[in-house]
């Protein structure tokens, strides 16, 4: 039977994966707004100003209507960036209630210890309460990881 | 289209500029990524750690 730690963990790590998966996906449109914003809307752009200088209707007809659509894709992909960050946000203080679930099922488990430990011998005392610390070091770790990749995934809207 | 028409568009392409220089990074997005697979490895390790000696 699984321990309540992990069955704790468990839901984190669900909770993690969640904020993975919107981590990826702001990535991927990061570098889809990149490739618009240098590449092709200055290269629509620069055409564009070519034609108007040419003054010719014929080859100023095609690049417009592709830069507005392009741009329009940029403001969409900005917009659902945003959307994303917020989701981030809000998402976020679930993962810390996970993370605060575990710290205290550690800390109640110093008491279910303190009571056990009158039937255990000294050094298996000692072994549980090394691996209690261990895991409460990870635990502490995870969380640190998790604020980090918070400063940068829940960003002011743009 | 004359060039008080082009004019238009680059303020909508600078106004455009102006959001995406806010934006985190791509290196920072990849960062966060990163930084969430290591919460991930961090809470199995917690998980091991303490097989067994829960109940």
């Amino acid at each position: 039977m699984a321990s309540k730690l992990d069955a704790l963990t468990t839901a984190l790590k669900t909770d993690l994966g969640k904020l993975k998966d919107a981590q990826k996906e702001m990535l991927t449109h990061r570098i889809q707004i990149n490739t618009l914003h240098t590449t092709t809307i200055p290269g629509l752009y620069n055409t564009l100003r070519d034609a108007v200088a040419g003054g010719a209707m014929a080859t100023i007809a095609k690049p417009q209507p592709a830069l507005d659509m392009r741009m329009g894709q940029i403001d969409n992909l900005l917009t659902t960036f945003n959307n994303n960050g917020a989701w981030v946000r809000k998402f976020i203080g679930d993962v810390s209630a996970d993370i605060d679930s575990i710290d205290t099922h550690l800390a109640n488990y110093d008491t279910m210890r303190t009571k056990k430990n009158k039937s255990l011998p000294m050094d298996r005392c000692e072994a549980r309460q090394k691996k209690k610390t261990a895991a409460a070091a990870l635990v502490a770790k995870a969380r640190t990881a998790v604020t980090d990749a918070r400063a940068t995934l829940a960003h002011s809207p743009i | 289209m004359d060039a008080k028409q082009l004019k238009k568009i680059e303020t909508r392409i600078a106004k455009l500029s102006a959001r995406v220089k806010k934006m985190p990074s791509e290196k920072d997005l990849k960062s966060s990524g990163a930084k969430l697979d290591t919460a991930i490895t961090h809470l199995a390790g917690a998980a091991k750690a303490m097989k067994g000696e829960e109940d």
